[in-house]
């Protein structure tokens, strides 16, 4: 095993709160989401989601906890052989929701990211923006309690950033809880949230 | 303007668990179902061309599948057929001896014959049909006409009370010259052994036949989970439960094992048929021809043997669903 990438990290995440998670270059940001949504588990320590210790979870019970969590991936994570719409339909249809149910409301979602023109492209011909958009699209779709956003505008410029965040903080206003890694000061600076900093390994909170 | 968010709920069905649930859930059939009846397609990439290749190889499996089941139930029923015309009738065997005349021993013989019960009727072979029995062995013409040939009775068993064959052969030797009593059963019981041995060995080839298909989904299965890693993988972090990536994944292995024991049931017809139409027609020897009518002459597989061959897609359809669940299941088992 190599290093410990994360070592002394402690906190909470309030039920509706919204955080940045922030950091320089392989600080353990990436990592530090991926164990919140159950892609990683720690060697040592405590991690408790929705009030259930993660490491004494069943793995038949971890579906239930990973659909309450919306992930925005740093790589997107698109599936290429998928429509746009199709790919952010995905969450509704692994809970075997009836297409006629959830149709309307995927493509209201895809215009309000602004992809209403893109519903049948196949994610390999939309741009950067494009994906980052439809990233996001399929991490809200399910109304998850919890969505962990990994560098959401590191691939857009600064007026669509704002945008994107935007659409984050109508996110959180019902209810959401929002956790975004990101390393853009100005954005940050702009709307203010407090900040959890990764650095060496060590976790500090700045409100 | 203000933004309102898509509100989809999706209710988990707590099932009420029925025996009919547990078998479905055991092999996956609810998912199974509903990958398969799922009109926007199936969520794994389609791979037509290994897809192609795999139900080439099933399909050669189910095809020679289907030749064992026809080859099994022509034995069977051919067995059938002869042992029960033979098990009516037996054969008295009169040898000419010096000093008695045919005539008298033919007499004597009917004599004791009609007053055994159980005896529907017997009929005695003339010279002739005597000679004409001998003619492959020894040849035509004059050098028959002077020899002494032993004569026949051909005797018809009432089978539901049948005689006492023991008493009946002691009487006819001892109380004629020359008298014996055939019964076919020495070789009825050697038809038998070898018949049930090639039975069992086509049974034998249907379970390497089975095995190996299901090491061949076993393979294919692996593959398939190998090449769609990216997409197994998003599934699962987007709450997919196994159940549901075991379902996508077995839907594909349906269609292939549903395709390939129909090809196979399809071929393997032809291919009986084929043979039939030659051995009736012009095919080769007199040997082969009556080798094929032993096979074929009153045994076609008949309508029960033709669904039977449709035990093979069915089966199919059962070792693909099967393993590629139990592999599914097994590799998701070690991914958190
Ligand atoms: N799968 C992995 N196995 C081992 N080390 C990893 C893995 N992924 C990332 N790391 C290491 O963990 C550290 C933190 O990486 P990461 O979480 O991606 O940082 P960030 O997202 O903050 O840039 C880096 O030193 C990286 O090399
Ligand atoms: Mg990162």
């Amino acid at each position: 095993m190599g290093p410990e990438v994360l070592r002394n990290v402690s906190f909470h995440l309030a039920p509706g709160s919204f955080h940045f998670l922030t950091g320089p270059s392989g600080a353990g940001k990436t990592s530090l989401l991926q164990l919140l949504f159950l892609a990683q588990r720690p060697t040592r320590g405590l991690i408790s989601i929705f009030g259930q210790d993660v490491a004494t979870l069943p793995r038949h019970e971890l579906p239930a906890i990973r659909r309450r969590i919306g992930v925005v991936f740093q790589d997107f994570r698109l599936l290429n052989h998928m429509t746009t719409y199709e790919n952010v339909a995905l969450p509704l249809r692994i809970r075997d929701a009836k297409k006629a149910d959830y149709e309307s409301n995927v493509i209201e979602l895809l215009r309000w990211v602004g992809l209403g023109e893109r519903l049948n492209a196949i994610p390999e011909v939309l741009s950067g923006g494009e994906k980052q958009r439809a990233a996001i699209a399929r991490a809200v779709v399910g109304r998850p309690a919890l969505l962990l956003a990994d560098e959401p505008t590191g691939n857009v410029d600064p007026d669509l950033a704002q945008r994107l965040l935007r659409l984050f903080v109508e996110l959180n206003k019902l209810g959401t809880t929002i956790l975004i890694a990101t390393h853009d000061f100005t954005l940050m600076e702009k709307f203010g949230a407090p900040r959890l900093v990764l650095e060496d390994g060590e976790l500090e909170i700045l409100s | 303007m203000k933004k309102k968010f898509p509100n989809t709920t999706v209710e988990e069905t707590a099932a009420t668990a029925t025996h009919y649930d547990t078998f479905k859930q055991s092999i996956g059939l609810g998912n199974l179902l509903a990958a398969l009846t799922q009109k926007n397609g199936s969520i794994l990439p389609s791979q037509t061309k290994s897809g192609r290749s795999l139900t080439i190889v099933v399909s050669t499996m189910c095809y020679l599948a289907v030749l064992a089941i026809i080859a099994n139930i022509l034995i069977y029923k051919s067995v059938e057929t002869w042992t029960s015309d033979v098990a009516k009738q037996v054969t008295v065997q009169l040898k000419p001896v010096d000093g008695e005349s045919m005539d008298e021993q033919i007499k004597n013989a009917r004599t004791i014959l009609d007053s055994t019960p159980g005896i529907s009727s017997t009929s005695i072979l003339s010279n002739e049909e005597s000679l004409r029995l001998l003619e492959p062995w020894l040849g035509g013409g004059s050098l028959l006409a002077d020899l002494p040939v032993p004569r026949l009775i051909s005797v018809v068993i009432d089978e539901a009370n049948p005689p006492d064959f023991k008493s009946l052969s002691q009487r006819l030797t001892t109380q004629i010259n020359g008298a014996s009593l055939d019964t076919h059963r020495r070789w009825q019981g050697q038809i038998l052994r070898t018949a049930s041995a090639l039975r069992l060995i086509s049974l034998g080839v249907l379970a390497l036949i089975s095995i190996t298909t299901i090491a061949i989904i076993i393979f294919a299965t692996r593959a398939a989970m190998a090449s769609n890693q990216e997409v197994i993988s998003v599934l699962h972090l987007v709450g997919a439960h196994d159940n549901f990536v075991a379902g996508e994944v077995q839907s594909r292995f349906f269609m292939i094992g549903l395709k390939s024991g129909l090809f196979g049931v399809v071929f393997g017809m032809l291919t009986y048929i084929t043979l039939g139409l030659l051995s009736t027609s012009y095919l080769g020897t007199e040997t082969t021809q009556s080798g094929f009518h032993f096979l074929y002459n009153s045994s076609s597989i008949g309508v029960f043997g033709f669904l039977g061959l449709f035990t093979v897609p069915i089966s199919a359809v059962i070792i693909c669903i099967i393993s590629s669940r139990i592999v599914v299941l097994r590799m998701l088992s070690g991914v958190l």
